[in-house]
């Protein structure tokens, strides 16, 4: 079963591709950055949303995103 | 001229979908395809058909606008739609779904090689290989649905700019924006920083009270040391005392033995002085009265033994033995005396005693005695009242005799009486009666002399005399009986009386008894108490010759003690001293022992507080609390810059799709607008500053009217809006690069003339460089005006 997205694939691309531009020098909001985009690819705003509060309550770590990098 | 994309579409099959209930077959040619049909005619689900063959899914799905149920007709318990697409140089694929409303959906997929495929990964997934698009992107280029033509042509700025971004598919970059929110990161650094202020006030209050202790610690120590020096000074000066104590050993212990027969020999000698003379002199007062008390005691032997006895300072102690002795003798003696008079007062005492009993028995006697007495008086006195029992005898059996004459002759009188009465009565009625007893005639002078003796014999003195003779005969006869019972009770009471006459004389007789022993033990109680008073002078004066003696004997002795005290009081003196110097040293050293274990108890207290625990324990909470307040702070470092640079990306990518769509708007523009008003048209990206959201781009659709740019809402016609509207769609589909050959147009020109529409229509599939164009319109003479065009005709399904 095809995992269901919420953002098509070129778009996503050419975010990734802004976005290495724009946070070249800083690895680790790159990094984040791209996290957060993957979230909403999956899971829409929610998903970003639910991120950002996994982050906050330590249940996942600041820097894990550039860890998985 | 750009190659001619390669998937094109050629048959669709729908049936139980939307409004189309039975089975409907539509084929595709190449070039322009119109589909024409009134409004409910399924122009717009014929789009929905192909994008849900392609998809699975629709616009108006993805957005819930309804259920996927709803796709399936009113009428039907199903749908299925099956789509064949021809890829250049592969083939006709086809792509069937089918929906029931109890089954859920299935879905095939046959390619030109024969190939099936049934499983809904690999179906989307090579489909969108095939298509190079998603459903995404298929919905912004390939088929743009007029729900969006609306909201560009009649939306505000801001919403024609969220519509733009939506068809370019970068509406999710501002989602992520608005998604990176940091207020709850910044609200819960704000708690975070408090508490750390807290903390960090309560470990500098920490800190200083830690110090404080330090401080207290190092002045106990200090002091400590200070303790501990000066009590080194005192045991060696401790040490000093007892070695030089050592020297005097023993003396304390003869100190006090010599002392102690000191002061008794002290006390023995002290007084005035004595001399022998007159010891010699209380002898022979001594044995004067010795003289004396033997003769009392009628001890002569013991008399015979004091004669020749010479008093001299040479003789003295035997002489005070010889008194020993025979004071000892008439001790003898006079505890003999006492021992007899003790004897003689327990008889007395006996004797008291058996008076006493007497007495107690006489008492006891006395009442019988008493009522024998008083009936002795009584008979005594009856006898001279009434005479002897013999009188008293005869005179009852005297009265008793009369008592019955009397009482006889009464009883004639009361007869005779009646009679009388009787004839007097009879004779005062018939002057002469006979009297019914003797039977003489009566007359009635019998009344006259009945009426007289009445007068003189009186029955009443008669029976008078008989009451006074009963009296007198009741009294003697109860005097004699009272006579007889004072005699019984004489005879009853006459032991008592000879045991009391008995106890009585013996009474006198212990009387006398007593008073002679009283005498007796008087007397020689009076002696023997003259005699002991002799004795106790004599004993007196023993003892103060006996003393005098051993005095005599202490004063010698005494003088060689005081000498030997008089040395061991100096020496003792300087012992005490030592001692007291020792005592003193000792209490000085059990202080500072006792200062020194108060000052460690103090230390030990000061190093054992919970200030260094607590000091710690804020210390690391401190720690936590900044490792969380630095991760927070990267934390919203990280997302303010992931959130500025979307909005950056956001900036960008707008400018780079701006740009080809705004070229290729100009170039639809010149090629199909037929008129000459609008000379030029762009889309363009401005950005402005918002105090609130910081910097933001917005886009801006312009039409060059009159050598001057203008926003295209403000000037331009509803017609030529929906021209421009369609330029950009177009645009859009040229912005994404996909292998789809056929682009759907619902309805792109609403408002504009046939003339026009034909034009565009005729043009369209050369200015997108496509080999199909499929589109709508409710125009059916548009077709008539269009040269190589396959028209499809809907019906509106009643």
């Amino acid at each position: 079963m095809s995992e269901k997205r919420y953002l098509g694939r070129s778009v996503e691309t050419s975010i990734k591709s802004e976005l290495k531009r724009v946070l070249g020098e800083d690895r680790e909001a790159l990094m984040f950055a791209e996290k957060v985009l993957e979230e909403y690819v999956h899971g829409g705003s929610r998903a970003v949303k639910r991120f950002l509060e996994r982050l906050l309550e330590g249940e996942e770590g600041v820097g894990s995103s550039t860890e998985k990098g | 001229m750009k190659k001619e994309l390669a998937v094109l579409l050629r048959r669709v099959e729908v049936e139980g979908f939307r409004c189309f209930r039975d089975k409907r077959v539509f084929d595709f040619k190449d070039g322009l395809n119109i589909i024409v049909g009134p409004v409910g005619s399924g122009k717009s689900s014929l789009f929905e058909a192909i994008e849900y063959g392609f998809f699975g899914t629709t616009f108006g799905l993805r957005r819930r606008v309804y259920r996927r149920e709803d796709l399936v007709n009113v009428e039907s318990s199903g749908l299925r739609v099956l789509v064949e697409f021809e890829v250049e140089d592969e083939g006709v694929y086809s792509v069937e779904r089918i929906f029931t409303l109890d089954g859920g959906e299935k879905v095939h997929v046959r390619t030109p090689f024969g190939e099936t495929f049934s499983k809904k990964s690999i179906v989307d997934e090579m489909l969108r290989e095939l298509l190079g698009l998603d459903v995404f992107e298929y919905e912004r280029s390939v088929s743009i649905n007029h729900v969006f033509l609306f909201l560009l042509t009649y939306g505000s700025p801001s919403t024609r700019s969220r519509v733009i971004d939506s068809l370019l598919g970068i509406d999710a970059v501002y989602k992520i924006m608005r998604s990176l929110n940091v207020a709850e990161i910044r609200r819960r650094i704000k708690d975070i920083e408090g508490e750390a202020a807290y903390l960090r006030d309560r470990l500098r209050v920490l800190e200083e009270r830690r110090e404080g202790i330090e401080r207290q610690i190092e002045e106990k120590l200090k002091e400590i040391d200070v303790k501990k020096r000066l009590l080194s000074e005192v045991k060696k000066d401790l040490e000093d005392v007892d070695r030089r104590l050592s020297e005097f050993k023993g003396l304390d212990e003869e100190y006090h033995k010599v002392r102690v027969l000191y002061e008794i020999l002290s006390r023995e000698v002290a007084g005035r002085e004595i001399n022998v003379e007159e010891i010699v002199l209380e002898l022979e007062r001594i044995r004067v009265r010795l003289g004396r008390i033997l003769n009392a005691l009628l001890l002569a032997d013991e008399a015979e033994r004091l004669e020749p006895v010479v008093i001299r300072e040479d003789t003295i102690r035997d002489v005070v033995k010889l008194y020993r002795e025979i004071l000892g003798a008439a001790w003898n003696t006079y505890e003999e005396f006492s021992s007899n008079i003790k004897y003689l007062k327990g008889e007395l005492e006996k004797k008291q005693f058996l008076l006493q009993e007497l007495e107690k028995r006489i008492i006891e006697l006395e009442p019988d005695v008493e009522e024998y007495r008083r009936a002795e008086a009584e008979l005594e006195r009856f006898y001279k009242k009434y005479g002897d029992e013999s009188t008293l005898r005869n005179e009852v059996e005297r009265l008793g005799f009369e008592l019955k004459r009397l009482e006889a002759k009464n009883a004639l009188m009361i007869c005779v009486s009646r009679i009388r009465r009787f004839l007097a009565k009879e004779v005062v009625k018939k002057k002469e009666v006979e009297c019914p007893v003797c039977g003489n005639k009566v007359s009635a002078d019998f009344e006259k002399k009945f009426r007289e003796d009445r007068k003189k014999e009186s029955i009443e003195n008669v029976e008078r005399e008989i009451e006074d003779m009963k009296e007198r005969l009741e009294e003697l006869k109860r005097v004699l009986k009272e006579i007889e019972e004072l005699k019984v009770l004489m005879i009853e009471k006459e032991d008592k009386l000879d045991i009391y006459d008995e106890l009585s004389k013996r009474r006198e007789e212990l009387l006398s008894e007593i008073q002679r022993l009283r005498s007796e033990i008087n007397e020689s109680e009076a002696k023997i108490r003259e005699i002991g008073v002799e004795l106790s002078r004599v004993e007196g004066g023993m003892k103060l010759v006996t003393e005098n003696i051993r005095r005599l004997e202490r004063i010698g002795e005494f003088e060689n003690i005081k000498k030997k005290y008089s040395e061991l009081s100096r020496k003792w003196a300087e012992y005490k001293q030592l001692m007291e110097n020792k005592a003193r040293l000792e209490d000085t050293l059990r202080k500072i022992e006792t200062e020194i274990k108060l000052l460690e108890k103090e230390l030990a207290g000061l190093s054992s507080r919970d200030v260094l625990a607590e000091y710690s324990e804020v210390s690391q909470r401190l720690n936590e609390v900044e490792d969380e307040l630095n991760r927070l702070k990267t934390l919203e470092s990280l997302v303010l810059k992931a959130r500025n640079a979307y909005r950056e990306v956001q900036t960008r990518l707008r400018m780079e799709k701006v740009n080809e769509i705004s070229s290729f708007m100009r170039k639809v523009l010149a090629e199909l607008y037929p008129y000459s008003d609008i000379e030029d048209v762009r889309l363009s990206v401005f950005e402005r500053f918002d105090e609130r959201k910081g910097r933001q781009s917005m886009y801006l659709i312009e039409a060059k009217i009159g050598g001057e740019w203008s926003v295209f809402s403000s000037k331009l016609s509803d017609g030529q809006k929906s021209f421009i509207m369609m330029a950009l769609f177009l645009g859009f589909f040229k912005n994404i690069k996909h292998n789809a050959g056929f682009i759907l147009l619902d309805e792109p020109l609403p408002n504009i003339d046939v003339v026009f529409k034909e034009r565009v229509f005729s043009r369209i599939k050369d200015i997108l460089g496509v080999r199909q164009v499929l589109l709508t319109t409710q125009s059916e003479d548009i077709a008539s005006r269009l040269g190589d065009v396959n028209i499809i005709f809907l019906k509106r399904l009643e």
